[in-house]
C-alpha cells in the first residue's frame, strides 16, 4: 500500500473509529488517485460479505443441532430400578413407565406365551373392597373378545405391587401414528369406525372404559388399532362414584379426554355416553389437528373448559369437513350426557350412514335435510342407470368401437361417483352442485337416446357437445369444470383424438392450477392425465418435460408414490424409446429401489414400470428378463379392467416380440393373434397400433429352421405398410420397421439387391426421425451388412456393421446381435460363406 | 487469484461416488432444512423428523438431477417441498400455548416463512463456504480471521493471541474476505438454483 490509504485506515473505518480529520484527507485524496479509489472499492466489497458472514458464525447451532432420527422402533430404556419378581413370569424388558404403573414384556412360564405385563403402583389397592373390585374389572376385561381389544389374561398382587398380564401387541400409540401417518381423511375415519366399533362391543357386553384417550390406543403394522386398558373399566350398571380428582394422580393426564360428568359429579352419572364423549375429543382432535378446548394449565380453569367452554365446531378448524360429519362430532361432544349419543353403538350407526351418503341422526328430522339426502342418494343409482342406457345407445353407433364404449362408460360412472364424492366433501354448495352435474350428465347422455335421435348420432356429436356446454353450465365452478374436462379429455384420448383429447386436458390443467394452484394435486392430476395423452401422440419431448414436472411437483405433495412410480415408469419408457438405455437405467432404478414395497407387491401404478423393465431387457437382446418383467406387467394389468383394456394389447404384442427373440415361434404367434385381435377389438382395424403387431406376426413366419411362409408374411406387411401409410405417411419411423421387415423377407427369398434396397431405405427414413446412434437402427444396420455381403459390396459392409457394433458397445454390450455381427464380418473376411444363414441368426 | 481448479459440490457429487460430498452436501441443506423448521417453530424433533425426510427426497433427486431439465426451480422446489412438510407438522401438533409461545418468540424477527427461508438459505451456505475456507486455509491464518473480522476481537488482542502484526491480519482479512465472497458467489450460482448460467436452457 504505497499511497497514502492504509490498512490501519482501512480498520478505523471498518469499526467506525476513523477521525474526522483522517475521514476528510482520505476522501481528498481519492479524488485525484485512482489506485486508492480502486482499493476502497474492493475492501468495501469484500467487508460487504463479513455482516453474513458473522451472523452464519454465530449461529452455527441453529444449523448443527439437527438430531439424527430415532429408528422407527424405539428402543426400550432400561429400568430404573428392579421389577419385582413376579411368579409365573419371566420379565424380558420393560416397555413403558407411566404414572400408572409400569409395563414389562414377560413370558408367561405356564403358557410360555408373551404378555405384556402391567404392574401397578406399590400400595394402591391394599384396601380390600378396591381389590375386590379391581379382580372384578380384570374379570370383566377378560370377558372380552374382540379383535380390536387386547384381552387380558391373568391378574395378582405380589407384595403390594397389583398387576395384570395381556396380549403382547406391537404398535404404535394412536397419537404418534397419526402424526406420522398422515393419513387421510377416509383413512383416519376408517381408523375410528374399528376403534368406536370395539367400545360399541364393550358397551354391548356391559364394560365401558372410562379412560379413552390416544395413548390407550395401539396401532399395528397392517393398520389395525388396539384398545388397552378396559381393565380401568367399570360395570356399568354399578353406580360408581365419580373420580374425584385429588384421588388419583393419574387423573390429571387424562382429563384433556375426560367428560363433564367424569370431572364434576353433578352435571350426570358416568356412563357409556362419557366413552362417547372421549371418541368425540379424540375424533376433534385426530380432524382438526385441534384440541377442542385448552387442557393445559391449572386444573380448576381445565375442568372450567370442559364444562362450560363450547368447543369451536370442527369445520371451522378444517372447512373441508363434510357438514354431517361436523355435526356428529358436535353431537357426541355434547356438554349434556343426556344429549349426546347414549352409547358407541348410535355413534357408530351415524358413522356408518354418514359414510353411506345417508341422512346422519345428529342432524335430526329436518325435511328439507332428509329429502335432499335422499335426493343425493338416489342420484348415485340414476347416474349409474345412465351408464347402462349409454351402453344400449352404443349399439347402434356405427361408427364407435365397442371398447371404446366401454372405456366412456366406465369413465362417465367414474366421473359420476367421484364428482359425487367430491360434491360431498365440498360441504354446502354440495347438493346443488351435485344436482347440476346429475342433470349436466343426464342431459348429456338423452342426446345419444336413439329414441330421441335416431340412431345415427356417436358419442362425438355427445361429447363435442359437453365439452362446449361444460364451461357455460358451471361458470361459476372451475374446480367442476376442471375435473370434467379431465373426464371429457380422456374419453377423447380413448376414442384416439388425441388433439380434442388435448386441448381438453390442457385446459383443465390450466383452470384447476388457476383455481387449486399451479403445484396442487388437483392440477398434477390432471396434468398426469394430459401427459398420458400427448404421450400416445407420441410427442416424447413433451411427453417428458410434462412428466418430470408432474414428479417434481408430486414429490412435494404428500401421498403422490403412485403418480412418481408412473412419473418415473413413462419417462423410463419414453428414454428407451429414445435409445437413451443408460438414463432409462437411472429412472429404473430409482423406481426399483425408493419404491420396492410398491414393486414387490405390484401395485397398479408399477405396470409401466415393469413394462419399461421389460423393454429395457428386450432392448439389451436379455429376453428372458424382459419375458419375466413383461409377464409381471400383464399380470398386474389383469387387476385392473380399464388398465387392461388400455395397455393389455400392446403389452401381448410387446411379449409376442420377445417370443419371436426367444425362438419361440408357436408362443409367439399364439401371442401376436392374441394382441393383434385385442388392438382390432378396442381400437379398430387401421390403428396405428396395429402395425407393429401385423410386423412381428411376419417376422415370425420368416423365422429361421422352420417352415416359413414368405407369402403370409409378405399379406402381414403389406396390411401393416398400408396402415402406417394412412396414419402416418411414408416417412415415419414405423414405416422405416416395414421396409425392415419387407427386407428381411427379400432377404429370406434369396432377392439380396431388393433386400439391400428396403434396408437402405429404412435406414435414411431411421437416420432422419431417431435420434443418433438409436439402438432402433441397429437392426437395420446389421441386416444391411449382411446383405452387402451377399452381393459382394464388403466395404459397405464393413462400414454399416461397425457402427451397428459400435453403437451396441455402447449401449447394449451382452446383446446376442453382436456375435452375428462378429460372425459375419470373420466369415466374409475368411471365405464368402453362407451369409443367407447368419442373417437368420438375430 | 491464487484459486485451484474450482471442482464444485455438485460436479463432484455427479461425477462420482466422493463420500465427503455427500457428507458436506447433507450437512448443507441438512442444517438448512432443520434451522428453517425450527424457526417456523416446530420443536426439536419435529423439525429433525423433517429434515430428515427432506433429505431422503432431496438424496434421490440429486442421483439424476443432471437428466432433470426443471432443476432451474429447484430452490422453489425445495423451499415448497419443506414448507409442505412444515405445515403438515404444525396442523398434526395442535399448537398449544407452549408451542404458539415459542413461534411467536420464533416470528417476533417479523420475517414471511419466504423471507426467513431466504435468510436461512444464504445463512447455510455461507456457513458452507466458511468451514470450506476453513479446510482450506492454514489454521493459524484462519484463526486471525475468526478472531478479527468474525468475532470482531480488538486487532491488539489478534495480534497478541496469533502472534502476527496488525498489518498481517488486515491482510488476511482482507485476503480471506475476498475468497469468501468469491466462493459463496460460485456456490450461489453453483447451487442447483440457477443452472441456466452453467449451462444454455433447453429449447422448448
Amino acid at each position: 500500500m504505497e499511497c497514502l490509504i492504509k490498512h490501519e485506515d482501512l480498520h478505523q473505518m471498518d469499526r467506525g473509529e476513523l477521525s474526522a480529520r483522517r475521514q476528510e484527507e482520505i476522501n481528498d485524496h481519492l479524488m485525484h488517485c485512482r489506485p486508492c479509489r480502486e482499493l476502497m472499492l474492493a475492501h468495501r466489497e469484500e467487508s460487504a460479505i463479513l455482516p453474513l458472514a458473522r451472523s452464519a458464525w454465530q449461529s452455527q447451532s441453529e444449523f448443527s443441532n439437527f438430531t439424527p432420527p430415532a429408528p422407527a422402533i424405539t428402543r426400550p430404556s432400561l429400568p430404573t430400578e428392579q421389577p419385582p419378581p413376579i411368579p409365573g413370569y419371566e420379565i424380558i424388558r420393560e416397555v413403558h413407565r407411566g404414572g400408572q404403573g409400569v409395563i414389562y414384556e414377560a413370558v408367561q412360564l405356564s403358557t410360555k406365551r408373551l404378555t405384556a405385563l402391567k404392574v401397578l403402583a406399590k400400595g394402591q389397592l391394599l384396601d380390600p373392597r378396591r381389590w375386590q373390585r379391581f379382580e372384578l374389572e380384570v374379570e370383566l376385561a377378560a370377558s372380552l373378545r374382540h379383535p380390536n381389544i387386547v384381552p387380558i389374561y391373568d391378574r395378582g398382587m405380589v407384595k403390594g405391587y397389583p398387576f395384570y398380564s395381556m396380549a403382547l401387541v406391537r404398535g404404535r400409540r394412536l397419537s404418534d401414528y397419526l402424526t406420522q401417518q398422515r393419513l387421510s381423511l377416509d383413512e383416519t375415519l376408517q381408523l375410528f369406525f374399528w376403534i368406536i366399533q370395539a367400545v360399541s362391543y364393550a358397551h354391548r357386553h356391559g364394560v365401558m372404559h372410562r379412560d379413552l384417550k390416544p395413548s390407550n390406543v395401539l396401532v399395528d403394522e397392517t393398520g389395525q388399532p388396539h384398545l388397552l386398558d378396559f381393565g380401568l373399566a367399570r360395570r356399568i350398571v354399578e353406580d360408581s362414584p365419580t373420580l374425584r380428582l385429588t384421588e388419583t394422580h393419574e387423573f390429571a393426564g387424562t382429563l384433556a379426554y375426560a367428560a363433564p360428568e367424569q370431572v364434576d359429579a353433578s352435571l350426570g352419572r358416568v356412563n357409556t355416553a362419557s366413552d362417547v364423549y372421549a371418541l368425540g375429543v379424540m375424533m376433534y382432535e385426530a380432524l382438526t389437528g385441534h384440541m377442542p378446548y385448552t387442557t393445559e394449565g391449572v386444573i380448576l380453569d381445565v375442568v372450567r373448559q370442559i364444562t362450560e367452554t363450547q368447543p369451536l365446531p370442527p369445520r371451522r378448524r378444517r372447512p373441508d369437513l363434510d357438514p354431517d360429519l361436523d355435526f356428529i362430532i358436535q353431537k357426541a361432544l355434547h356438554k349434556d350426557p343426556q344429549q349426546r349419543y347414549p352409547s358407541a353403538a348410535e355413534l357408530l350407526e351415524d358413522l356408518r350412514r354418514y359414510r353411506h351418503g345417508e341422512p346422519v341422526l345428529a342432524r335430526g328430522p329436518s325435511t328439507l335435510y332428509v329429502v335432499r339426502k335422499l335426493i343425493n342418494r338416489h342420484r348415485v343409482f340414476a347416474a349409474g342407470l345412465t351408464g347402462i342406457l349409454l351402453g344400449l345407445a352404443g349399439v347402434a353407433i356405427v361408427s364407435v368401437q365397442y371398447g371404446q364404449e366401454m372405456a366412456l362408460q366406465r369413465n362417465l360412472a367414474w366421473n359420476a361417483k367421484k364428482q359425487e364424492a367430491e360434491a360431498r366433501r365440498t360441504a354446502e354448495r354440495a347438493q346443488e352442485l351435485s344436482q347440476r352435474i346429475n342433470s349436466f350428465l343426464q342431459q348429456m347422455l338423452y342426446s345419444v337416446d336413439p329414441i330421441h335421435e335416431g340412431s345415427t348420432v356417436s358419442l362425438l356429436t355427445m361429447l363435442n357437445s359437453a365439452s362446449a356446454q361444460v364451461r357455460t353450465d358451471f361458470r361459476d365452478h372451475p374446480d367442476v369444470v376442471g375435473q370434467l374436462l379431465v373426464t371429457l379429455g380422456t374419453c377423447y384420448t380413448s376414442l384416439g383424438l388425441y388433439t380434442e383429447g388435448e386441448e381438453q386436458l390442457s385446459e383443465a390443467v390450466q383452470v384447476l392450477s388457476a383455481y387449486f394452484g399451479p403445484h396442487s394435486l388437483e392440477a398434477v392430476q390432471a396434468k398426469a392425465e394430459l401427459a398420458r395423452s400427448i404421450g400416445l401422440q407420441r410427442d416424447d419431448e413433451r411427453t417428458l418435460n410434462l412428466w418430470q414436472e408432474i414428479i417434481f411437483d408430486a414429490e412435494s405433495l404428500p401421498q403422490t408414490d403412485d403418480l412418481i412410480i408412473r412419473g418415473l415408469g413413462n419417462i423410463a419408457g419414453l428414454y428407451i424409446e429414445q435409445g437413451n438405455l443408460t438414463t432409462a437405467q437411472l429412472y429404473l432404478y430409482r423406481a426399483n429401489s425408493e419404491f420396492a414395497f410398491a414393486m414387490s407387491q405390484e401395485l397398479p401404478e408399477t405396470y409401466i414400470v415393469y413394462n419399461a423393465l421389460g423393454l429395457y431387457h428386450f432392448q439389451c437382446g436379455e429376453y428372458n428378463l424382459a419375458e419375466q418383467y413383461l409377464l409381471t406387467a400383464c399380470r398386474i394389468l389383469e387387476k385392473d379392467p380399464l388398465e387392461k383394456r388400455r395397455n393389455l394389447p400392446r403389452n401381448y404384442s410387446n411379449l409376442g416380440g420377445v417370443y419371436l427373440m426367444q425362438d419361440r415361434m408357436l408362443k409367439a404367434r399364439e401371442t401376436l393373434h392374441e394382441a393383434l385381435m385385442l388392438v382390432e377389438k378396442s381400437y379398430g382395424p387401421n390403428h396405428p397400433e396395429m402395425a407393429p403387431v401385423l410386423l412381428n406376426l411376419a417376422m415370425t413366419e420368416i423365422a429361421p429352421r422352420r417352415r416359413y411362409d414368405t407369402n403370409k408374411a409378405q399379406e402381414y406387411v403389406d396390411r401393416a405398410k398400408e396402415i402406417v401409410r394412412a396414419n402416418s405417411g411414408d416417412q415415419h419411423r414405423n414405416y422405416a420397421l416395414c421396409l425392415y421387415v419387407q427386407g428381411r423377407i427379400f432377404a429370406k427369398l434369396k432377392r439380396p439387391a431388393e433386400a439391400a434396397e428396403a434396408f437402405e431405405q429404412a435406414l435414411a427414413i431411421e437416420r432422419q426421425t431417431l435420434p443418433d446412434r438409436h439402438i432402433r437402427m441397429v437392426g437395420t444396420l446389421a441386416q444391411l451388412g449382411f446383405v452387402y455381403y451377399q452381393l459382394d459390396r464388403k466395404k459397405e459392409a464393413d462400414q454399416v456393421l461397425t457402427e451397428a457394433d459400435s453403437i451396441l458397445v455402447e449401449l447394449a454390450p451382452r446383446h446376442p446381435l453382436r456375435l452375428a455381427i462378429q460372425a459375419g464380418r470373420t466369415f466374409s473376411c475368411v471365405q464368402d460363406a453362407l451369409p443367407s444363414k447368419l442373417t437368420n441368426r438375430d | 487469484m491464487d484459486q485451484p481448479t474450482r471442482i464444485t459440490l455438485l460436479q463432484r457429487l455427479k461425477e462420482s461416488d466422493d463420500t465427503r460430498a455427500w457428507e458436506e452436501f447433507s450437512q448443507l441443506y441438512l442444517g438448512l432444512i432443520y434451522s428453517y423448521a425450527h424457526a417456523r417453530g416446530l420443536s426439536d424433533a419435529d423439525a429433525s423428523d423433517v429434515a430428515a425426510d427432506c433429505m431422503r427426497v432431496l438424496w434421490s433427486r440429486m442421483r439424476t438431477f443432471d437428466y432433470d431439465r426443471r432443476k432451474g426451480r429447484f430452490r422453489a422446489w425445495l423451499r415448497r417441498m419443506v414448507n409442505n412438510r412444515v405445515n403438515n407438522m404444525q396442523r398434526r401438533w395442535r399448537l398449544d400455548r407452549q408451542a404458539q409461545a415459542d413461534l411467536s418468540q420464533h416470528s417476533s424477527s417479523q420475517l414471511s416463512p419466504d423471507q426467513l427461508w431466504e435468510q436461512k438459505w444464504q445463512t447455510a451456505h455461507m456457513l458452507y463456504c466458511l468451514r470450506q475456507l476453513e479446510l482450506q486455509v492454514s489454521a493459524e491464518h484462519f484463526q486471525a480471521f475468526r478472531l478479527y473480522a468474525l468475532e470482531q476481537q480488538p486487532v491488539e488482542e489478534v495480534a497478541r493471541v496469533c502472534k502476527m502484526t496488525p498489518n498481517q491480519i488486515y491482510v488476511i482479512k482482507s485476503r480471506l474476505s475476498t475468497r469468501l465472497r468469491e466462493s459463496l458467489q460460485a456456490m450461489l450460482n453453483d447451487s442447483p438454483a440457477d443452472p441456466d448460467e452453467l449451462e444454455p436452457a433447453p429449447e422448448e
